[in-house]
């Protein structure tokens, strides 16, 4: 075997070039084919499982916004002229506002839940949240502890007009979520529930109740609901305002009660077991003119 | 005739570089069928392999992810628009104050937590901690009491109970209480408190 003395480098070099060049495109190549694959594996399947249940929820959704849509045209009465009248006033009814006070202590003295209560005193009128005018209410009061949690529930009450109201976003959202799943037609009757005034309901809450499960033939919802029901302020409601003390606000032109919240709760232990020094400030919020 | 030399190459040993010389043709067309199979491959054949039919339509990863978001923000933007029309009085400020209401841990709740977490911080001692006064104040919780029974250890049950209270879910932040410890006739050492809690 023979070899030529001089080969040509020249050429010789830039095939090794071209040739590491091309491995290194191959290789490239070869990365992205093992990504592809680790991303079907991944992603793809998982996703080509997700979509379907991603659409059909749409559809499901598009559905009961028609049917919301079409029982919100059908509704009557404007809650905006309840906010306006009795839940955010331009000024504070301060008469109401004490008598709405007084029925709740005349209703605590009556279960023994409280003893003594100090004079209420109002503050200055100063401007509060989202262009509002606030109000404070201070007062002192002996409670036991079950009358501290009454007179919580009473306060956080106060404002609400529907049932929706006293529901956390948390709740509203599992009891939709639930409709979804079993008879997204049944989003008419959910918010009809939802839309039901929160006095009425508390008064007699069954009717309201059955008129909702009858559109579910599944016991889920209904676990769901009663669950929900259970722990929210519905059920704490349900103690404090049961009918004769519901009875009483009502006829009393008490409800709907003017917006208030807890600003600053201070309890001091009492002298017997469960009973506290409660000093009391809450604030009554008003529509800024 | 005599014998003339010819002009025929010279024999000669194959050096490292003559060897290089004779694969490089060998390897630079192995390596150019290599890469243009598998761009072949990559551009040509994997799409249409890993491409998965969902509702009619093929997609690919990047596909079926964008079709996945898309899904998302559309189930989004209808869900809010379906409870518009539930929820009465939606973005109205009768709203943010119901929502705030609602949402937010009463002091009551708060208090009987932490008095729990206190009566846990000494095990076999639920009277160790005593919470005897609490103000809420907005986002302000203010907790006054006394560490006694547990004899010249109050301050470090005291301590203890600090940090149970930092390591609460619901505490932003924590104003420690100056540490103390006094004596009394009746219930021998302990350790008054003031420690303001930031609530979430």
């Amino acid at each position: 075997m023979t070899f030529h003395p001089h080969p040509h480098w020249q050429i010789a070099a830039a095939r090794w070039v071209g040739s590491l060049s091309l491995i290194a495109l191959g290789a490239v190549f070869l990365a992205q084919h093992i990504s592809t694959v680790r991303d079907v594996r991944a992603s793809s399947l998982p996703l080509a499982q997700e979509i379907p249940g991603l659409e059909r929820r749409l559809n499901v959704l598009k559905q009961q916004k028609e049917l919301s849509e079409l029982s919100h045209a059908l509704r009557t009465g404007s809650p905006e002229e309840h906010v306006h009248v009795y839940v955010l006033p331009e000024e504070a009814d301060l008469d109401k506002v004490v008598t709405a006070f007084d029925a709740l202590t005349q209703e605590l003295r009556q279960r023994k839940l409280l003893t003594a209560i100090s004079p209420i005193a109002f503050g200055e009128t100063t401007s509060g949240p989202e262009g509002m005018t606030e109000q404070s209410v201070t007062l002192e009061l002996a409670l036991h502890q079950e009358g501290i949690e009454a007179l919580q529930t009473f306060v956080k009450l106060s404002g609400l007009l529907s049932v929706a109201d006293a529901l956390s976003s948390e709740e509203r959202s599992r009891l939709l979520l639930q409709t979804e799943l079993e008879n997204p037609a049944a989003i008419v009757a959910l918010e009809q529930f939802l839309n039901t005034d929160l006095l009425d309901y508390l008064r007699e809450p069954r009717p309201a109740e059955e008129q909702l499960l009858k559109s579910f033939s599944s016991q889920s919802f209904e676990r769901a609901f009663r669950d929900v029901v259970r722990t929210s302020l519905l059920s704490d409601a349900g103690r404090l305002l049961h009918p004769v003390f519901a009875e009483k606000l009502s006829a009393a032109r008490l409800w709907p009660m003017q917006m208030m919240d807890i600003n600053a709760l201070s309890l001091e232990s009492g002298n017997a077991p469960g009973w506290y020094r409660v000093k009391l400030e809450v604030v009554l919020y008003m529509r800024s003119v | 005739m005599t014998d003339t030399p010819t002009s025929a190459p010279v024999p000669t040993v194959p050096t490292p570089g003559h060897i290089l010389h004779r694969m490089s043709m060998p390897v630079f067309l192995f390596s150019a069928v290599f890469a243009t199979a598998l761009g072949v491959s990559r551009f040509a054949i994997l799409p249409s392999l890993t491409s998965i039919e969902v509702g009619g339509v093929k997609r690919d990863a990047a596909g079926l992810q964008k079709r996945a978001e898309e899904l998302k923000v559309q189930i989004a933007d209808v869900q809010e628009e379906r409870d518009e029309d539930i929820l009465t009085l939606q973005g109205t400020p009768y709203r943010a104050l119901v929502n705030a209401k609602i949402s937010g841990d009463s002091g009551l709740e708060l208090l009987e937590a932490f008095r729990a977490a206190a009566r846990d911080a000494v095990r076999g001692t639920p009277d160790a901690v005593v919470i005897t006064q609490a103000q809420v104040d907005g986002k302000t919780l203010t907790l006054k009491g006394d560490v006694s029974g547990v004899g010249p250890g109050s301050m470090t049950v005291l301590a203890q109970f600090t940090e149970i209270l930092r390591g609460d879910a619901r505490v932003v932040s924590l104003v420690a209480p100056t540490f103390t410890r006094l004596e009394d006739p009746k219930i021998g050492p302990y350790s008054p408190f003031t420690i303001v809690l930031t609530l979430k």
